[in-house]
């Protein structure tokens, strides 16, 4: 029996927290935390201090009460005799009234088929009122979202999360100034740079264009020639927007625009290496511009390969 | 409407509680046949009850038998499917970490051995324990034998035979896709028969039977046979092509609807009423106790196929389905829970007193586990169908091991209950080994663990990485492969689950067939009964009691409770113009889009790519804009799919090149490393029969497709200068292809995918 009583206790309580559940109220919640400043911190401890502190006299003084009763009943035997409300309350609305095994012949009804026998006994109280509460829910549930229109639909919700990212956008865009693209893109032969990079196309451009930039699929990546650009910015750019009518395909939906410059400028790394199965060259031989010699190149990450 | 629909559900089941609270069964005329449990009350019964009988008629007992044949048929027909079932899903578990054991060829693919599974398990295993189930209790709770003994063989034969057909076309690709709704035409029609015979043999005894009132379990019996006969049919409605091609005849979001209609009353219609009702007669002949209440059995009944049958959009939320009927379906989802609880307290109420027998007894033990299984699933139903849990859930596995708590744990463990208590009395013998049989059960309940909880932590593990994003704005895992590879060890977990649960079962079989060679079995069981007596009118009867007297009445009620769910959703979303709003630049399927789209259906591609983006940030930054209504119009059926294994492809039209989809198709992990996809390269070699494309056509036509008119007899040339355009393409990146390929065709499709709301977009600002 306690189970049931557990498991139906649990139900409301998971019913009444539903809300909790809903991601997006999450974030909200985490990101307003970050904008609130230390003043309405202190408030917020303080308050949730004072409810803990009741919470623990009520219990103190139920447990006193029911300390106070056990004696009384010591005293009073007129009083024990009497059930406590707390029976009361559970034979009312929790557990209903059950009969004893042996009495059971009492609320035996009068019919049997092949030999199954019936009992008169009511549905749980516990059960019921759960019935009750969930069709009052229900009903709560479809006024709101339909009929009253309070509770956003779908799409509105979805609009909220639009307009609670472009305002994170904004604040974004506001600190980090302007962000990296096409134009503005420069090659970053740091380590960290090129060893993200070098992850970065292990796990994604290796599938075509080979682990060591010989090509497959895709072009070789280490010779001078190419396709369509062989600067850091043409790089960037297609790997940003891919050459769908050629089978690249497009990353910026995959990649940040810092992960598109790591992987860039550890694409020319490959420059002048050679890779074990390499494909024949494709496209216009590019001729790096002075700015940028070929020596500058990060001799730690090439160590193993000897350049041409 | 809505409103009003609402109002008489709470004022119906306001009723019912209104009349258990005043109802008191008066009940003196009905003859009181209490066969009690041993032979010498039985007896002493029998003879007070013709005391009492003969100063009003002078009734005779009437001398008849029960036939064993047919369970002991449908018990081994159980048993034989339920571990090919088993051992299927077993498969395709597996192939859900090592790609490798798709086998290299298309008809063990995880797309067709899925539904071969499902089928299996459902139809197969379950659906045969059911008939064995009904065809033991039904006559003795009606003390009168099955109504026509060559119908029950018919529909035994006929079972069998639709299920051996599905074991055929599902591997050959023949389906309709529509979740456990699979089968072709022929054999859709061919249930419904079957069906049929099952319903007839059932009313026959009904008519001919002993006993003046129905107890509860054949309430359930004769709910589930009307309301699985109004699901299917309504279901499988299609126009046929071929012999083993139809187009469903409802399109898009009405075919959602009416698909989650059926499907998730499928679950509950054919896993979970028809069982009800044998826990109602099992249940309390293994505990050897009195039902805990009557009253609880009325209340629970009504109201469960009264709500049940409207709560399918919650198989749809967040989806283009109209806001209201997914809200309406929440709301009745929600009020579900005590209903279906109504049923494991009854169940485990009624083993008051008898627990000490359940420490002892495997029958009972399977049937406790069964029925607390029961209490989980559908306490984690209404949990699961509320919009904020259901965000996070749906298309992950959460679905799957919640469907696995159901079916393993109720209606696999209850089959077995029923089998172990079943076998040694129609050999009229003990269990072979009730060590064995524990064994069994431990294995059994170890199987669930293993099966769920992996499953659960995986549902959790890839949901948070779809949602998570980065502090730059954007998706922090935004390569859906990461987020399977993330879960790949709780997917061999979930297999090893499967695999002890087998073992567990095939054990069972061992020892009933152990049992059975020790025992003789009882072919004709003899029974005697007083012919059914003319009612005599009584005043006090309690309503309902006098229901239980009229199956004919309460079979027109029962289907009244279970249609108003189903008229008042599907009907407004097929007649009401605004519940899908239209848009102009949405236009049918090209002829090789068509075929394309075919390919994908009998691939069972829908089995892991759903094409449906919920309108959540995480989801359109993933996948791109938001489904909508208006772009599923010529979809039939509509392919949203239900489950994420890979990424949906709503959007994927022109997202990838033609080379790359020739590429990943082949070998999806030289494009994805890591993919569990299994490679399809016979789709570059294998030339598609194209001859049909005229009669599709003409179909789609017959459906209210805008094809311009006589466009069947072009459509092949339409077909043949499309097919060249990918192959030259497919050219220029160096893949020699013949364009009469099947691949041609899926790269027709793929690329067609979601991309005529793109052609609208500039016109709409």
């Amino acid at each position: 029996m306690k189970t049931f009583k557990l498991i139906g206790v649990t139900l409301m309580c998971l019913l009444m927290a539903v809300p909790g559940f809903s991601q997006e109220t999450e974030t909200s919640f985490a990101s307003q935390m970050q904008q609130m400043d230390s003043n309405t911190l202190l408030l917020l401890a303080i308050i949730v201090v004072v409810l803990l502190v009741i919470v623990i006299i009520i219990g103190v003084m139920v447990y006193m009460l029911s300390f106070l009763m056990t004696l009384l009943r010591k005293e009073n035997p007129a009083l024990e005799e009497e059930p406590s409300w707390w029976e009361t309350f559970k034979t009312k609305y929790v557990v209903g009234k059950f009969k004893p095994i042996e009495e059971e012949k009492d609320i035996q009804l009068n019919h049997s088929y092949d030999g199954i026998v019936e009992l008169d006994n009511f549905m749980p109280p516990w059960l019921k009122y759960v019935f009750y509460l969930t069709i009052f829910s229900a009903v709560v549930y479809f006024l709101n979202y339909s009929v009253l229109g309070i509770g956003m639909t779908q799409i509105e919700e979805y609009e909220a999360s639009l307009e609670q990212a472009a305002i994170e956008e904004e604040a974004r865009g506001a600190m980090m100034l302007t962000s990296i693209d096409e134009t503005n893109v420069e090659e970053d032969t740091s380590t960290p740079a090129l060893a993200a990079g070098k992850e970065l196309f292990t796990g994604n451009c290796a599938a075509c264009h080979a682990m060591d930039g010989g090509g497959g699929v895709g072009p070789n990546l280490t010779d001078d020639y190419w396709l369509h650009g062989g600067d850091i910015k043409s790089v960037f750019k297609v790997v940003k927007y891919g050459v769908i009518e050629k089978g690249m395909i497009p990353w910026q939906d995959q990649l940040g625009p810092e992960e598109m410059q790591q992987v860039s400028s550890y694409i020319l790394s490959l420059q002048g290496t050679s890779p074990a199965n390499p494909k024949d060259p494709q496209g216009e031989k590019y001729e790096p511009a002075i700015e940028k010699p070929i020596d500058a190149l990060g001799d730690e990450e090439l160590g193993e390969v000897p350049a041409e | 409407m809505i409103g009003v629909s609402l109002t008489l559900a709470g004022g119906f089941l306001w009723l019912f509680f209104k009349a258990m609270k005043s109802g008191q069964f008066d009940d003196q005329h009905t003859p009181a046949i209490r066969i009690l449990f041993d032979q010498k009350t039985k007896i002493k019964r029998t003879k007070n009850h013709l005391k009492k009988r003969s100063d009003m008629s002078g009734t005779t007992l009437e001398k008849f038998s029960y036939d064993n044949k047919i369970v002991k048929f449908f018990g081994a027909a159980t048993m034989i499917w339920g571990l090919a079932g088993m051992l299927i899903g077993l498969l395709a578990a597996t192939q859900l970490f090592l790609p490798e054991a798709n086998l290299g060829n298309p008809y063990t693919t995880f797309g067709r051995i899925r539904p071969l599974h499902t089928n299996a398990v459902i139809f197969a295993f379950v659906g045969n324990a059911i008939f064995a189930g009904v065809y033991y209790s039904m006559p003795r709770l009606l003390k009168a034998p099955m109504w026509n003994k060559t119908l029950s063989w018919i529909h035994f034969w006929g079972w069998q035979a639709i299920i051996l057909s599905a074991v055929i076309t599902l591997p050959l690709g023949l389906t309709s896709s529509k979740e456990y709704a699979e089968l072709e035409w022929p054999i859709d029609i061919a249930i419904t028969i079957i069906w049929v015979a099952f319903g007839a043999n059932m009313i026959g005894t009904l008519i001919k039977r002993r006993e003046k009132h129905m107890y509860v379990a054949i309430w359930f019996y004769l709910a589930s046979f009307v309301t699985v006969a109004v699901l299917h049919i309504f279901n499988s409605l299609a126009l046929p092509v071929s012999l083993f091609k139809s187009y469903s005849v409802y399109a898009g979001v009405q075919d959602a609807l009416v698909q989650w209609w059926y499907g998730h009353n499928a679950v509950a219609f054919f896993l979970t009423t028809p069982f009800l009702g044998l826990m109602y007669y099992f249940l309390p002949k293994a505990a050897n106790r009195p039902i805990f209440s009557y009253k609880l059995s009325i209340v629970h009944f009504w109201s469960l196929i009264f709500l049940y049958i409207w709560a399918g959009p919650h198989h749809l939320l967040y989806t283009a389905l109209p806001e209201w009927a997914q809200v309406l379906g929440v709301a009745f989802s929600i009020m579900l829970l005590a209903p279906s609880w109504g049923g494991m307290v009854n169940g485990l109420l009624t083993l008051r007193g008898a627990w000490d027998k359940v420490r002892v007894d495997p029958v009972l033990k399977f049937m406790v586990v069964a029925v607390t299984a029961y209490g989980m699933a559908t306490f984690e139903g209404p949990l699961l169908s509320i919009k904020s849990v259901n965000a996070i859930a749906h298309y992950t596995d959460w679905i799957i091991a919640h469907v696995h708590i159901g079916g393993l744990g109720w209606n696999g463990f209850l089959t077995f209950s029923m089998l172990y208590w079943l076998w040694p009395r129609m050999w009229r013998t003990t269990l072979y080994s009730t060590k064995l049989a524990n064994t069994h059960f431990w294995l059994g309940t170890l199987g669930i663990l293993f099966y769920a909880l992996p499953l659960y932590v995986a549902a959790l593990t890839q949901s948070l990485m779809w949602k998570e994003f980065a502090d730059t704005g954007r998706l922090a895992y935004p390569n859906f492969l990461e987020t399977v590879i993330q879960i790949v060890p709780m997917y061999m977990l979930r297999a090893f689950g499967g695999l002890l649960y087998l073992s567990g079962a095939i054990m069972m079989v061992y020892n009933l067939v152990k049992t059975a060679a020790a025992g003789s079995f009882l072919e004709e069981e003899e029974d005697e009964a007083p012919a059914l007596a003319k009612h005599v009118p009584d005043n006090k009867e309690f309503w309902h009691r006098a229901w239980e007297r009229k199956p004919v009445f309460f079979t027109i009620l029962a289907t009244i409770a279970i249609l108003i769910g189903g008229i008042v959703e599907i009907i407004p979303t097929i007649l009401v113009k605004s519940n899908i709003p239209t848009i102009s630049s949405v236009q049918p399927y090209t002829p090789l889009e068509l075929q394309g789209r075919d390919l994908y259906i009998s691939n069972g591609c829908v089995g892991c790519h759903s094409q449906m983006i919920r309108p959540f940030r995480f989801e359109t930054e993933r996948y791109g804009e938001y489904s909508k209504a208006g772009e599923f119009v010529y979809d039939r059926p509509f392919l949203w799919g239900s489950k994420r294994t890979g990424p949906d492809l709503h959007r994927v039209g022109g997202k990838y090149p033609d080379s790359w989809h020739y590429h990943h198709m082949v070998d999806p992990r030289s494009m994805s490393p890591g993919s569990l996809m299994p490679p399809y390269p016979w789709m570059t070699t294998n030339v598609m029969d194209h001859s049909n494309i005229e009669a599709k056509i003409r179909t789609m036509q017959k459906l209210g497709v805008p094809y311009p008119e006589g466009y069947d007899v072009k459509a092949i040339e339409d077909l043949q200068s499309q097919a060249q355009m990918i192959a030259n393409n497919l050219k220029e990146s160096g893949i020699e292809v013949l364009p009469d390929t099947e691949i041609i065709a899926l790269i027709a499709y793929l690329q067609r995918l979601g991309t005529d709301i793109k052609k609208a977009a500039p016109e709409n600002e």
